[in-house]
Order: C-alpha cells, then sequence, then structure tokens
C-alpha cells in the first residue's frame, strides 16, 4: 500500500522526479548538450571498434590471396 | 640432411603487424578519452549564459588557424614521405619526414607562445572553468603531440640505421604515422569546438 502511494505522489510531483543530481542550471540548452554528448559516447566506441575490424577483415582479404600462393609452394 | 631437420622458415605475413594493432587500440582509447572531455566542455559551455564568460580574454582563432595549417601540412608532408619511402626513394622520404618533423615542433612551440600570452591576459587554470577547461582539453592535445614528436624523432633514428630491415622500419613508419595521424586529424575538432564554436 506504501508503494502504491509513493507512486502516486512521485507522479504528482513530476518536476522532483526529472531533477537531475548532475545539473547545475536549468537552462533548456543545458539539457540539449547532455542529449548530444550521451548520443555520442554511446555511439563512438561502435564505430570506433567497427572502424578497427573493417581494417582488419580489408587487410585480411588483401593478404589471402598472398598466403595461398606462398601455401602452394612446394617445401624442400 | 640438414635441409629436413632444419626446414627454411616460411613465416606468415601479418594481417596487421603487432605494432600497428597496438597503436590502432591506443588510439581508440584515446578517441574516447577526448571524446569526454569535448562532452565535458559542451555542458560546461551550455551551462553558462554568454561564453567565454565576462572578463576572461577571446582565444587568439587566426593564429591558431594559421597553426591548424602548420599541423595539417606536416601530416600532408609525412604522407608524401610515406610514398617516397614505399617507392623506395629512401633519401627523398627522410627528407620530407624532417620537414614534416619541423612543422610538428613548430606547431608545439608556437601553442606554447600562445598559451604564454594567454596566461599574460589573465587565463589559467584556476581563472574560471573556461579556462581549466581550455588548458585541460589543449594542453592534452599538446601532451599527446609531444609524445608523437618523441616517437617521430625516434623512428627518425631507426630509418636511418642501415642495419635495420626494411620491413620492420616500414612497420615502425607506418605505427607513428598512425598516431601522428590521430594528432593531427583530432586537432581541427578541438579547434572547431574550443576556438570556433
Amino acid at each position: 500500500m506504501k508503494g502504491f502511494f509513493s507512486v502516486v505522489a512521485a507522479g504528482l510531483l513530476p518536476q522532483a522526479a526529472w531533477a537531475c543530481s548532475v545539473c547545475f542550471t536549468g537552462r533548456e540548452g543545458f539539457m540539449e548538450a547532455f542529449y548530444a554528448t550521451t548520443l555520442m559516447l554511446i555511439l563512438l566506441p561502435p564505430v570506433i571498434l567497427g572502424s578497427i575490424g573493417y581494417f582488419f577483415y580489408k587487410n585480411y582479404k588483401k593478404l589471402q590471396p598472398e598466403q595461398q600462393s606462398g601455401d602452394q609452394q612446394p617445401k624442400p | 640432411m640438414s635441409a629436413n631437420l632444419n626446414p627454411p622458415l616460411n613465416p606468415r605475413k601479418p594481417v596487421i603487424p603487432n605494432g600497428v594493432v597496438g597503436m590502432l587500440f591506443f588510439i581508440a582509447a584515446e578517441l574516447m578519452f577526448f571524446a569526454a572531455m569535448v562532452s565535458a566542455y559542451m555542458i560546461l559551455r551550455a551551462g553558462v549564459p554568454v561564453w567565454p564568460p565576462w572578463g576572461q580574454p577571446r582565444l587568439p582563432v587566426w593564429t591558431t588557424a594559421f597553426n591548424s595549417l602548420v599541423l595539417l601540412a606536416s601530416g600532408v608532408i609525412l604522407q608524401f614521405a610515406r610514398n617516397a619511402f614505399s617507392k623506395e626513394d629512401i633519401a627523398k622520404s627522410l627528407n620530407l619526414y624532417r620537414i614534416s618533423l619541423g612543422a610538428g615542433v613548430f606547431f608545439v612551440l608556437f601553442q606554447g607562445y600562445e598559451w604564454v600570452q594567454l596566461i599574460g591576459f589573465g587565463l589559467t587554470m584556476t581563472s574560471s572553468n573556461y579556462g581549466g577547461i581550455f588548458y585541460l582539453i589543449i594542453g592534452l592535445h599538446a601532451s599527446h603531440a609531444i609524445a608523437a614528436l618523441v616517437g617521430l624523432f625516434i623512428v627518425l633514428g631507426r630509418l636511418q640505421d642501415p642495419a635495420r630491415e626494411r620491413y620492420s622500419q616500414a612497420v615502425d613508419f607506418t605505427t607513428i604515422q598512425i598516431f601522428w595521424y590521430f594528432v593531427v586529424g583530432l586537432w581541427p575538432i578541438l579547434y572547431f569546438t574550443v576556438y570556433i564554436m
């Protein structure tokens, strides 16, 4: 029952529920900066790792014919 | 007999040399580090109504633009040095490499001179958030530039060593080239974010 009333109380006080522990201003641009930087920090790791992975794959494909021709050489 | 017992080694060429792989992952980590710094800058900036804050000196946009061009030229010249190296024109490659290195040293010294001027005008680490984040971001880039220049000097010594294998020299060249391109490529982003935006 207490839980129910807590939820209702939180619903009646949306401003308090939105309070942010790291916000030091109420400016609109501030929230947009948070959104933009969060998005950047989320997207950057997959982009970086994907680029490195693609670089590996491209080099592997480039090297494959060379390796195969090397393997076919008769060994002494 | 000995040929059967000790067959000549036929080592497979690595897909990417170890040094290059190490450098790529190091740069991936550094990119995230700088992304965090840029994020901090953007949030600090968005939190105040006027940026730069009142009473703080404005950054030297045009002189730094000139310095940025020097740094970009350094990156382009290093690529020319690489092309000459690939064509086995070692003398030309070394000359271009030295010019690129010189341009890099100029960039760092010019930045240092700018900093001395800014400190003279009252922009210090403790003067405001503006000063703190400026020196943090630009200083971190400068420290990377200095580290890359040390690496370029070390690789120059190795490229001049005739006893060193050409393959090892190529790997050293590629590794430091990636690091220098990171320093050069990151700078326009930082310049735009901190000096222009």
